[in-house]
C-alpha cells in the first residue's frame, strides 16, 4: 500500500517547471562541452534524467544516489555524463538529445544513465551497485496493474479483478526502432 | 519426550533425523506427536525471512532477472550449497548433459522449500508402472493406491489449494477433497485456458501450498508474486512452518551441524551418527532409528563418505546403486509476445499448467511433458529487452509496458528415465569447508528425452500460433529444475535398489532414506508432494519399528 501512495505522490508532482533553470544556466556557463570534470550538479542531472527516461517526475533523492553511484562505479561514464548534461539542457526532447549525444560519442553514456534509472542497478558485470528496488522506473511503467515483486496491489485474491487497459499498441513483428520522435501518448501508468 | 544432551555436546534420541527440509520435518513432527524423542541435525544455519527478503531486493538487476534464487540465502562456510553468481564450483558436472544439471538447493533450517514455487502435484497412477505399461524405466514397489492416503496427509500438512472439480484434476483419483479449493485464476490464466483448451492442451489449476484464506499459522496469500525465491509474508508453505510445529512438540533442532560419519553394529544396525558443530568440534548422536533426508544429492554424498569397515562401498550401498539413477525434470522455456495483453505476474508465481501431454501411449517412445504458464512478472525481462533496443524516453516506457503485459514465459518439464550411469560420486580433489569431499556428477540424457523435446517443441509452435506470437523463441539447451530424484532408488530387489517401499534401506533395518532419492520414476511434475507423501509413509514405518525396539 505504501508503494501505491508513493506513486500517487509522484504523479502529483509537477514536471520540468520545478527545475531551477537560472542555476543551471549559471552552471552551464562555467562548464565547457569538453569538461573533464566529473562534477555534475545534481539539479542538472535530474533534468537530464527526466529527458532520457521519459518520466517528468523522477525522484530527486534517488537521482542523488544514482549520480553518486555512477561517479563511484564508472569513472568514464561519469565524465561522459558531465558532458551530456549541457546537451540535455539544450535538447527539446529525448530524441534530439540522443542524436546530439551520439554525434558527440556519448550515446552509450546516455543509455547507461537510462539503464540505471530503469533497473535500479548502476554498472554491470562484477561491479554493480543497487541504488533502488521498488523505485526502479521499470516498475512504474506497469504500476497500475503490477506491483514490484514482494509488494502487492491488495489483499487476498486481489488479482482476480480485471487488469487495467493496455494503454499501448500491441507488439508488432520486428523490434521497435530507437531515436525516432515518439508520438506523445497519455501517461500509461 | 526430550532429547538427552550430554556435557560433551553428544546427544541421544529415539529418532535422529539428518536434514530439516519438508521430508525430515514432517517425520520429526509426527514422531514427536507420538511421544518419541527426536533430534534433527541440520547442516545449514537458521534463516530470518525478513533478512532474506531484504537480501533479494538488494541483489543486482542482472541476478534477479537471471533467477538467482541462491545468493540471497546465507550459507554456512562449513556446509556450502551450489552458487552460480559467480559459480562456486561445489558440484562438478561432467557428461554430455552435465550443463543441464545445475541444481539449486538450500542448506538451512527448513531446506529448499524456502525458494520453491509450492506446486503440489501427485504422480499419476500410471507413473508408478512405467515398465509394466510402457516398457521403459522402472516400476515402483508400491502403487498409487498405496501412496494415495499419504498424498492426502501431505496435502493437509502443507495446506494445499487445488481444484475440487474432478474435470480439472490431474489425476482425478482422490479419496479426499483438497484442504482448500483452487487458487482463483487471474486474467492471464483464464485467457490462456480459454485459448488452448479447445485444442487438447488441458490447462488446469496447479495444486499449490498456499491459500487465499488464513491456514493454520499462515496468512492468506496476497499475490506478492515472489514465491520464488522468497515469500515475503509466509503465506506459502515452507518447511520452516513444520520445523516450528515440530519444535513446539519437543523436537530438538541443531543448526550448523554437519553429519559426516555413521556407526553400524554387527547386525548392521545404525547405532550413531557423528556431526561437526560450527566450531568444527565433533559430536555423536545415538538413537534407535535414523532418517537421512538431506535431498537426492546430499543424502548419497553422506552415505558414500560415511563408508566404514563393514560397509566399504558406503552406507546402504551393497547394491552399488547409491548415487546412481540421478534424475531431474529436464527443463526448457518458450517465450513470446501474445497479440493480446495477458498481464502475467498478477497473483502467485504459478497457477495454471498445460497437462494434455502428461500421459499417453507415446510414453513408450518419448517423454511426456507439462507446460507451466509462468506467472512471474515479466517486467524484468521486458526491461532488459527494451533497453537492448536502445530506446529512450516515452518510447522506452511504452515498450517495457507492451512487453510486460503481452509477454509469455512457458516452463516445460520433460521426464528422464532412471539410468545407472547418471551418477554422483565423491571428488578426490575437491572439498568443502570442513574438508569433506565435494560431489562429482556425471549426467547424460538419452533420446527418450530428446524426442520428447522435439514433440513438445512442435506443440509449442502451435500454441504460439494460437496467440499470434511475436518474437516466438524456444530455448535449445536444457536447464535444471531442482527436482533431484532417484539416487537412493526404491525397489523390491536388494541387488538393484537401495530402499524398499517404506524408504527403509535394504541393508540397515533402522535406517530410512525418504524424499526424492527413492523415486524410481520422475513423471513430469514437481516432486515435492510425492517426497512429502513418501516421508509420511516412512514416518509410519519408523513409528511401527520403534514400537518393537
Amino acid at each position: 500500500m505504501a508503494y501505491r501512495n508513493s506513486v500517487t505522490l509522484h504523479r502529483r508532482r509537477d514536471v520540468l517547471a520545478l527545475v531551477p533553470t537560472a542555476a543551471l544556466c549559471f552552471w552551464l556557463r562555467q562548464t565547457s562541452l569538453a569538461a573533464d570534470t566529473v562534477a555534475t550538479p545534481p539539479d542538472a542531472f535530474v533534468l537530464l534524467s527526466k529527458l532520457l527516461t521519459g518520466f517528468p517526475d523522477v525522484n530527486p533523492e534517488l537521482a542523488i544516489r544514482l549520480r553518486e553511484a555512477l561517479l563511484n562505479m564508472v569513472p568514464a561514464t561519469a565524465q561522459a555524463v558531465a558532458r551530456l548534461v549541457p546537451i540535455g539542457l539544450r535538447a527539446s526532447d529525448d530524441s534530439t538529445l540522443m542524436i546530439t549525444a551520439r554525434d558527440a560519442g556519448l550515446g552509450e553514456a546516455a543509455l547507461a544513465v537510462i539503464a540505471a534509472w530503469y533497473t535500479g542497478t548502476v554498472g554491470s558485470g562484477a561491479h554493480t551497485e543497487v541504488v533502488a528496488y521498488a523505485d526502479a522506473l521499470m516498475y512504474r511503467t506497469v504500476a497500475d496493474g503490477l506491483a514490484p515483486p514482494t509488494y502487492a496491489l491488495g489483499g487476498a485474491a486481489w488479482w482476480v479483478a480485471a487488469p487495467p487497459p493496455a494503454g499501448v499498441s500491441p507488439p508488432m513483428a520486428g523490434p521497435a526502432q530507437p531515436a525516432r520522435r515518439p508520438a506523445r501518448r497519455g501517461n500509461p501508468t | 519426550m526430550s532429547v538427552r544432551r550430554f556435557n560433551n555436546g553428544d546427544a541421544d534420541a529415539d529418532l535422529v533425523v539428518v536434514g530439516s527440509g519438508v521430508v525430515g520435518a514432517l517425520i520429526a513432527e509426527q514422531l514427536a506427536g507420538a511421544q518419541r524423542s527426536v533430534l534433527i541435525l541440520e547442516a545449514g544455519p537458521r534463516l530470518d525471512r525478513a533478512q532474506v527478503v531484504e537480501n533479494w531486493r538488494n541483489l543486482n538487476f542482472q541476478q534477479r532477472v537471471s533467477s538467482d534464487y541462491q545468493s540471497l540465502y546465507p550459507q554456512s562456510p562449513l556446509a556450502t550449497a551450489p552458487l552460480e553468481f559467480p559459480p562456486n564450483g561445489y558440484v562438478l558436472l561432467t557428461g554430455k548433459d552435465g550443463d543441464s544439471f545445475h541444481q539449486g538447493y538450500i542448506r538451512a533450517v527448513g531446506g529448499t522449500t524456502w525458494h520453491w514455487a509450492a506446486s503440489c502435484w501427485r504422480h499419476l497412477p500410471v507413473d508408478f508402472r512405467m515398465r509394466a505399461n510402457y516398457g521403459v524405466g522402472r516400476d515402483w514397489p508400491i502403487s498409487y493406491s498405496d501412496l494415495e492416503p499419504y498424498y492426502c496427509r501431505a496435502e493437509e500438512a502443507m495446506g494445499v489449494s487445488g481444484p475440487n472439480d474432478p474435470a480439472m484434476q490431474s489425476p482425478a483419483e482422490r479419496s479426499r477433497p483438497y484442504p482448500n479449493d483452487m487458487i482463483p485464476w487471474a486474467h492471464g490464466d483464464t485467457r490462456v485456458a480459454q485459448i488452448v483448451n479447445p485444442h487438447g492442451y488441458r490447462s488446469v489449476p496447479i495444486p499449490q501450498g498456499r491459500a487465499v484464506r488464513p491456514w493454520k499459522n499462515r496468512p492468506a496469500c496476497c499475490g506478492n508474486n515472489n514465491c520464488q525465491p522468497i515469500c515475503p509474508i509466509g503465506a506459502m508453505y515452507n518447511a520452516i512452518h513444520t520445523v516450528q510445529a515440530a519444535e513446539a512438540k519437543g523436537v530438538t533442532v541443531l543448526a550448523e551441524s554437519v553429519v559426516y560419519a555413521i556407526d553400524t553394529d554387527t547386525n548392521n544396525r545404525v547405532t550413531a551418527v557423528h556431526w561437526y558443530d560450527r566450531n568444527r568440534q565433533s559430536h555423536r548422536a545415538t538413537g534407535r532409528a535414523f532418517v537421512i533426508a538431506c535431498n537426492a544429492l546430499e543424502t548419497p554424498r553422506l552415505l558414500l563418505m560415511a563408508a566404514n569397515a563393514q560397509n566399504p562401498r558406503g552406507i546402504a550401498n551393497r547394491s552399488d546403486q547409491v548415487g546412481r539413477n540421478l534424475m531431474d525434470h529436464s527443463g526448457f522455456h518458450c517465450t513470446f509476445l501474445a497479440s493480446e495483453p495477458l498481464w502475467l505476474g498478477r497473483g502467485p508465481a504459478q497457477s495454471s499448467c498445460l497437462v494434455g501431454a502428461r500421459d499417453g501411449a507415446f510414453r513408450s517412445e518419448y517423454s511426456a511433458n507439462k507446460i507451466i504458464l509462468n506467472n512471474i512478472s515479466r517486467v524484468g525481462p521486458a526491461t532488459q529487452q527494451a533497453l537492448k533496443l536502445g530506446l529512450t524516453g516515452t518510447a522506452l516506457r511504452e515498450e517495457i509496458r507492451r512487453r510486460t503485459i503481452h509477454g509469455v514465459d512457458l516452463s516445460i518439464s520433460l521426464e528422464p528415465l532412471p539410468a545407472p550411469q547418471n551418477r554422483l560420486t565423491l571428488s578426490k580433489t575437491r572439498h568443502d569447508g570442513l574438508g569433506l569431499p565435494s560431489p562429482d556428477i556425471n549426467y547424460e540424457l538419452d533420446d527418450y528425452v530428446h524426442r520428447g523435446y522435439d514433440a513438445a517443441a512442435q506443440q509449442l509452435r502451435h500454441i504460439g500460433d494460437l496467440f499470434n506470437a511475436v518474437e516466438f523463441e524456444v530455448t535449445t539447451s536444457l536447464n535444471a529444475n531442482n527436482h533431484m530424484m532417484g539416487s537412493t532408488i526404491m525397489g523390491f530387489d536388494p541387488k538393484d535398489s537401495v530402499v524398499d517401499g517404506d524408504c527403509r534401506t535394504h541393508d540397515h533395518p533402522n535406517l530410512w532414506l525418504p524424499g526424492g532419492g527413492p523415486m524410481p520414476s520422475a513423471s513430469v511434475v514437481n516432486s515435492t508432494l510425492t517426497m512429502a507423501a513418501l516421508g509420511l509413509r516412512c514416518a509410519d514405518s519408523v513409528q511401527r519399528a520403534l514400537e518393537h525396539v
